[in-house]
C-alpha cells in the first residue's frame, strides 16, 4: 500500500517538476490538469524503471521524515522518468481542456487590443503587387 | 421500351472520383448511367478528421499520419520510397487526400498548359486554361472556395466566398512583400463556416461537397472495396473489375465504362497490375509511359522567429497568403518555370512543443513554459512549392516484395530532384529568407526538399494527342482501350507550381461532361 502511494507521489512530483506551474499562465499543477494514472502505468510497465522508483520508495519508507521533495528532485535531476514519458506528457498537457482554454484566453486578450479590419483594408494592403499573369 | 443503362464504375472516391460521380449523376443525361464507385478505404465520420478538435495534434501523428507507411491502415498499400528524397503523402478513404489537405485551392496559370511553347521545357497540354475555366468556376462554387477577387496573377474568377482574414502574421508578411514590390495575394482556400459552428472554419473535403449530392442522385458507393485488376475481353475492351470486398472476398463487377480516379500512384498501380496476354506491359501501356514521368512538387521550408507575439497559429491550418512573383520563367534566372511562396499559419501548441523538443530548444524544468512561449505564436513559415518538370527517369513500378492486405503488390518510387528543381529551390529559399528578414524575423531556419511533401503526384499516365507519347487523350480516354478513362492527376502533362486539387477536379468535371454528351464514344 505504502509503495503504491509513494509511487504515485513520486511520479506526480516529477511531472510537476517537468512542467511547473507558472503564475502568469497557469497556476494549477500539471498533475491536476492531466490524468496521471496513465504515467504511473507507463513507469510500472518498464521493469528497470519500476525497480529504480521502488528503490527511492524504499528509501522514503526507511527514513523517519518522509521528505518526498528531496527524492522527487533527485529523480527529476537523474532524468530517469523523463525520456519514458516526455512524448505522452506533451501530448496530454497541450491537448488538455485546461491548457487549450488558457491558450485561447491568452490570444483573445491579444486580439481584443487590436482593431477589427474589414475587406477594404485588405484591398488597400494587397493592391501593391505589380505582377500580371501571362496572357496567351 | 426502357433503354438499357450504361454501367459506369469509378475507382476511387477522392477529389477526382467524387467530382466525376457527382457530374455523371447530374443533368439531363443522368438517367442514362448506373454509377458505382469502388473505394478501398472506409467512409469516415467527418468529426473524426476535423482539424478543429483538441486532440487533432495527436491523431495527425497516428491514425491520420500523412505517410501511409507510418499509418499502415488496412486501406493503405506499401510504398517503397527509399530511392526518393520525397516520400508520398496521401490518405485512402472516401474523400481521399482531401481528408488531410489544408484546403489551399489555387488554379493553374494559363502558361502552365503551354510550357513547351513558352519555355521549351516539359510539354504542352492538348487543352488550355480557357477550356478548363468554366469547370474551375463550377468547382470553386461547389467546393466553397474563398478568396479575394482581382488577383493580377490570374485571369478573373467568378465565384469566391469572402477571403479568410489575414490575421497579424499575414499582414506583417504582406507588408514585407509590399516593401519589396513583389506580388502577394490572400490564399484561395476551400474553407467555410458552418451554421452550427461560426467560430472555426471547416475544410471543404469532397465528403461535404460532392458526395452528399452524388449519393442523393443515386450513385452507389462501395467502401472497403479494393480494385486489384481491370479485366479486358478478347476485343481488348475493358469488361469489368475484380475487387476485394470488406470481408476479403474476391468479386467481379461488370461495366461498360471504367473510370480511374486513384491518384498519380494508385492509377498506374492498377493498370500495371492488370497486365494480361493481350496487354503484357499493363493496360493502356502501349506507349510504355504508364508509371513514367512522375512529378512531385519539391518543397522548401523557411521559418522565421519573431520577438513579438503574432498569434501566428490563429486561423485555419494551412496557407494564409501566396506570392507568385517568381512563378513564370525569368530570363536572368538559371532555371526554367518557377514557384509559389506560400505563407503558412503557425503550428498548434503540441506541434510547437514537439518540434522544439526535437531540436533541443525546449527543456523540462523551471524554464519550460518560458521557452515554449518564446516560440508559440511567434513563428511564421514560408513554403516554396516548385514546379517539377516531367522526366522519364522519375517513375513508379510495382513492388512485388511488399504487398498490401489484399496481397496486391505495393509500389516502388524512383525519383530524383532535377538540377532545375534544385536551382529553383535554392532561389526560393533565399527569397523567402529576404521576406522574413524584412518583416523583422530575428532567427531564420531553412531546409529543402521537405521529405514528407509528396502530396501532389502527377504525370504517370500523361495526356496527349500522340498515342506513342501519351497514355490518354484530352478527354481522359486511354488511347489503347476506348472504354477506360482516367480523371485524376496522373494525366497531368506538367505540374505547375501550385496545389493541384482545383485543377484535377476541374479536369474530372470536363472529362465527365464529355462522357455525358457523347457516351457512344466511350462504349463498345
Amino acid at each position: 500500500m505504502a509503495e503504491k502511494k509513494n509511487f504515485r507521489i513520486l511520479i506526480e512530483g516529477v511531472i510537476n517538476k517537468m512542467i511547473p506551474s507558472n503564475k502568469s499562465f497557469v497556476v494549477t499543477k500539471t498533475s491536476k490538469i492531466i490524468n496521471t494514472n496513465k504515467f504511473v502505468k507507463i513507469v510500472k510497465k518498464d521493469h528497470n524503471l519500476k525497480e529504480k522508483i521502488r528503490y527511492f520508495s524504499d528509501m522514503i519508507e526507511k527514513s523517519k521524515i518522509k521528505n518526498y521533495d528531496y527524492f522527487i528532485n533527485k529523480i527529476f535531476r537523474l532524468k530517469v522518468i523523463e525520456k519514458k514519458i516526455e512524448t505522452q506528457l506533451l501530448q496530454d498537457y497541450f491537448t488538455s481542456k485546461e491548457i487549450i482554454r488558457k491558450l485561447h484566453k491568452r490570444s483573445d486578450l491579444f486580439f481584443k487590443r487590436r482593431k477589427k479590419k474589414n475587406i477594404h483594408y485588405l484591398l488597400k494592403l494587397v493592391k501593391k503587387g505589380k505582377i500580371k499573369y501571362k496572357k496567351l | 421500351m426502357r433503354s438499357k443503362k450504361i454501367n459506369i464504375i469509378i475507382i476511387g472516391a477522392g477529389a477526382s472520383g467524387a467530382a466525376a460521380a457527382w457530374n455523371l449523376s447530374e443533368g439531363e443525361n443522368k438517367n442514362k448511367f448506373k454509377i458505382t464507385c469502388l473505394e478501398q478505404g472506409p467512409l469516415l465520420n467527418k468529426n473524426s478528421y476535423s482539424f478543429n478538435q483538441n486532440k487533432w495534434e495527436i491523431y495527425k501523428n497516428k491514425k491520420f499520419h500523412i505517410d501511409p507507411n507510418v499509418r499502415k491502415l488496412k486501406s493503405d498499400y506499401p510504398i517503397n520510397d527509399k530511392d526518393s528524397p520525397i516520400s508520398i503523402s496521401n490518405f485512402n478513404a472516401v474523400g481521399g487526400s482531401t481528408i488531410l489537405y489544408s484546403g489551399h485551392f489555387p488554379r493553374f496559370h494559363p502558361s502552365d498548359f503551354k510550357t513547351k511553347t513558352l519555355d521549351n521545357v516539359g510539354d504542352d497540354w492538348p487543352i488550355n486554361y480557357k477550356d478548363l475555366e468554366p469547370y474551375y468556376d463550377t468547382n470553386d462554387k461547389i467546393m466553397k472556395v474563398s478568396g479575394l477577387l482581382g488577383d493580377p496573377a490570374y485571369p478573373s474568377m467568378k465565384y469566391l466566398f469572402p477571403p479568410i482574414p489575414l490575421e497579424p502574421a499575414g499582414e506583417l508578411i504582406g507588408r514585407s512583400f509590399n516593401k519589396l514590390g513583389w506580388h502577394w495575394w490572400p490564399s484561395y482556400s476551400a474553407l467555410f463556416k458552418e451554421k452550427k459552428n461560426r467560430e472555426n472554419f471547416t475544410r471543404s473535403t469532397v465528403n461535404v461537397s460532392y458526395w452528399p449530392e452524388a449519393l442523393r442522385n443515386g450513385v452507389k458507393l462501395k467502401t472497403n472495396s479494393r480494385v486489384i485488376k481491370i479485366i479486358t475481353d478478347d476485343k481488348k475492351n475493358a469488361k469489368g473489375v475484380i475487387y476485394i470486398n470488406r470481408i476479403k472476398k474476391k468479386k467481379f463487377l461488370k461495366a461498360n465504362i471504367i473510370i480511374l480516379a486513384c491518384s498519380g500512384i494508385g492509377t498506374p498501380r492498377i493498370l500495371l497490375n492488370s497486365k494480361n496476354k493481350k496487354f503484357p506491359k499493363g493496360l493502356a501501356n502501349s506507349s510504355g509511359l504508364v508509371g513514367k514521368n512522375l512529378m512531385l512538387h519539391p518543397l522548401g521550408y523557411v521559418e522565421g522567429k519573431f520577438t513579438k507575439f503574432l498569434a501566428s497559429f490563429r486561423g485555419p491550418t494551412g496557407c494564409c497568403i501566396a506570392s507568385q512573383e517568381f512563378y513564370e520563367t525569368k530570363k536572368k534566372e538559371k532555371f526554367k518555370r518557377g514557384y509559389t511562396m506560400q505563407i503558412l499559419r503557425g503550428s498548434g501548441p503540441l506541434e510547437t512543443a514537439m518540434q522544439l523538443k526535437k531540436f533541443n530548444k525546449l527543456k523540462f524544468g523551471k524554464s519550460f513554459l518560458k521557452e515554449f512561449f518564446g516560440y508559440y505564436g511567434k513563428t511564421i513559415s514560408i513554403a516554396i512549392i516548385c514546379e517539377d518538370l516531367p522526366e522519364k527517369n522519375n517513375f513508379v513500378e510495382l513492388d512485388y516484395k511488399n504487398c498490401d492486405s489484399s496481397a496486391m503488390p505495393g509500389l516502388k518510387i524512383h525519383y530524383k530532384l532535377s538540377d532545375n528543381s534544385k536551382k529553383m529551390l535554392v532561389h526560393g529559399i533565399l527569397r523567402a529568407k529576404k521576406v522574413l528578414k524584412l518583416a523583422g524575423a530575428k532567427k531564420i531556419t531553412a531546409f529543402g526538399p521537405v521529405k514528407h511533401a509528396g502530396w501532389h503526384i502527377m504525370g504517370t499516365t500523361k495526356m496527349g494527342e500522340d498515342k506513342k507519347k501519351s497514355v490518354v487523350n484530352q478527354y481522359g480516354q486511354t488511347h489503347d482501350i476506348k472504354n477506360l478513362v482516367i480523371v485524376d492527376s496522373s494525366i497531368f502533362v506538367t505540374s505547375s507550381g501550385v496545389n493541384i486539387a482545383s485543377t484535377l477536379q476541374a479536369l474530372a468535371l470536363k472529362i465527365t461532361d464529355h462522357i455525358k454528351k457523347f457516351p457512344e464514344k466511350y462504349t463498345i
